[in-house]
């Protein structure tokens, strides 16, 4: 397993020791799915959704949204009428 | 043997609700920046989507539109990817099973008619948009406007059937047509309610060559463009013995040219997975029959009916048929006045061009079919001629008079009175006595001249058929 891709993928910066334990947590539940493998699941079909929930829908009206107030809170992150990040294009 | 190109479309329509996919935030289009938001999609922790049953509709509307299989039952997955625009870190899509599958539009080019396949059609949710103010190299900070945020969008993608550029831009005129004659979008690519990515490669043989992809190309014109210079770019390389590299371009609007564009291509890993959130959207039978009875007879039907019931030409019916407002109108005025090839050339010539140099919509002009009725009837009982006729039309649709009233007012009414033509006559004669005798000595083509001194001093208002009829009489009796 790639951990450090992984880590990429999930925009972490884990140190040596950080990536020793969880890589051997991911060892341990990727062995743990090995064991389910046993199983025949010849003739099951796929599982997705255990609860058997209906999908509810709603009617497209509008309601309200948040008050720019309430966004303004946010100091750090809202400035002016925008979300302020730092800049990610071009790495 | 020629190198010939694949191309095929990714193509995002932005779909015509109220409201966003999975919570109530107003879609309006250039609203103040972040006022539409709400702890939904602001991907606040918690926070629960509720899908927008307006979406399914419209969704399974283009689907049946575009010939799709609809799917009884679909699922939503989670596309992962961290970017600034997107604030749960994940985009909401379906992936394995879409709504849509498998379908088809026949596009005509200049050269043929050909049915471009469509791979899958599925539901999802716009992300936010990025702003960048000045220089985008040196400013430190991107700034975010998450109204976009959950927009609902059907991404529509096609086979790679297509092999020219004309070809990708008609497939794009028909989509957006078609999504107007439904009503399921505004279609307005500048105002990226239609965006496009285009997959393209060039081979010789029946291996396929190195795909390039071209994103955000937000103009029919660009697509074309694009496609241009990149088949074009790919063949020249390839013959000079070169490579492709399989990368993402983007067009540069003020050279035409394509580009590469620097992306994180090695993370390309979505690592997709059912949406925990969303159980599967199940649609039944009964349903999709619903939604099939609310289709209007789509584009390509029009066009054809148009030119069979009405006998206008394959052209217009084409041009025509490009709004469902225009094509409405013309339908209306052709009924009433049964004359539906004058409503065509009326429509395409005057009408259209009045609209197009005032900037109006053909449901903002006063001239429907009724005046279109009148003036007509004004030809056929020769109260006007065809040449007075246009400059009625013309008034009619700057002033909002109706052509009687105009006939009336500007006293345009065709002399058909004999008695006063003939005294006309009569006085054209006397006073061009040059061009008579050279008519008595055989010298026809004066009688053009002698026509137009009569429409001068009748202001165009003589019938010209007896205006004609009574020069050659007269003409003859001086013989």
């Amino acid at each position: 397993m790639d951990l450090k891709k992984y880590e990429k993928l999930a925009a972490l910066n884990l140190s040596e020791e950080e990536e020793k334990r969880i890589s051997k947590d991911l060892t341990d539940i990727i062995n743990y799915f090995e064991i389910l493998k046993e199983v025949n699941t010849d003739n099951v079909e796929p599982l997705v959704y255990t609860k058997g929930a209906k999908l509810f829908m709603r009617k497209d009206e509008k309601q309200k949204s948040l008050n720019k107030e309430s966004l303004k809170k946010n100091r750090e992150l809202f400035n002016g009428n925008f979300y302020k990040v730092k800049k990610i294009i071009g790495d | 043997m020629e190198y010939k190109p694949t191309i095929g479309l990714e193509i995002h329509v932005q779909l015509a609700t109220k409201t966003k996919i999975f919570c109530g935030c107003s879609t309006e289009f250039g609203a103040e920046p972040n006022t539409n938001v709400c702890p939904v999609c602001l991907g606040l922790p918690g926070a629960l989507p509720v899908l927008n049953e307006k979406v399914v509709e419209y969704g399974t509307k283009l689907g049946l539109a575009l010939n799709m299989h609809i799917n009884k039952t679909s699922t939503f997955y989670r596309k992962n990817y961290f970017y600034p625009d997107l604030p749960k870190g994940y985009q909401i899509t379906q992936y394995s099973i879409p709504i849509a599958s498998e379908g088809f539009l026949e596009v005509k080019t200049s050269k043929s008619k050909k049915k471009i396949r469509i791979l899958r059609g599925h539901i999802e949710e716009d992300s936010g948009k990025s702003i960048h103010t000045g220089d985008i190299t040196e400013s430190e900070y991107s700034y975010i406007d998450f109204n976009r945020s959950g927009v609902p969008l059907m991404e529509i993608v096609t086979y790679p059937d297509i092999e020219t550029a004309e070809e990708a831009y008609e497939f794009l005129v028909l989509l957006r047509k078609t999504v107007r004659y439904l009503g399921v979008s505004s279609g307005d690519m500048e105002k990226g309610a239609l965006r496009c990515d285009v997959n393209i490669s060039v081979s010789k043989g029946e291996t396929l060559g190195t795909k390039v992809e071209i994103k955000n190309l937000n103009s029919f014109r660009s697509v074309r463009r694009a496609l241009e210079f990149e088949i074009n770019r790919q063949i020249e390389t390839l013959k000079k013995g070169g490579k492709i590299v399989q990368e993402t371009r983007h067009l540069d609007e003020r050279t035409g040219e394509t580009k590469p564009m620097r992306t994180k291509e090695e993370l390309n890993d979505y690592r997709y997975f059912p949406e925990p959130d969303l159980p599967p959207l199940i649609l039944t039978d009964e349903y999709i029959e619903k939604i099939k009875e609310t289709i209007p007879e789509l584009p390509n039907e029009k066009e054809e009916r148009f030119v069979k019931e009405y006998g206008i030409s394959e052209d217009y019916a084409h041009e025509i048929t490009a709004s469902i407002e225009v094509a409405e109108y013309f339908e209306e005025a052709a009924k009433l006045t049964g004359k539906p090839k004058e409503v065509s050339n009326y429509l395409m010539v005057n009408i259209m061009k009045f609209i197009n140099e005032n900037g109006k919509n053909i449901k903002e002009i006063t001239f429907g079919a009724k005046e279109f009725k009148e003036l007509l009837d004004l030809i056929d009982s020769k109260t006007i001629s065809k040449n007075i006729a246009k400059s009625v039309l013309e008034e009619s649709l700057s002033s909002g008079k109706t052509p009687s009233q105009i006939v009336e007012e500007k006293g345009l009414k065709q002399i058909t009175d004999t008695g006063e033509i003939e005294k006309v006559i009569d006085e054209v004669i006397k006073e061009n006595p040059k061009p008579v005798s050279q008519y008595l000595n055989g010298k026809k083509q004066v009688m053009g001249f002698l026509i137009g001194q009569i429409m001068k001093k009748t202001k165009g208002k003589a019938n010209p058929k007896i205006a004609s009829k009574i020069l050659i009489e007269k003409l003859n009796a001086l013989k």
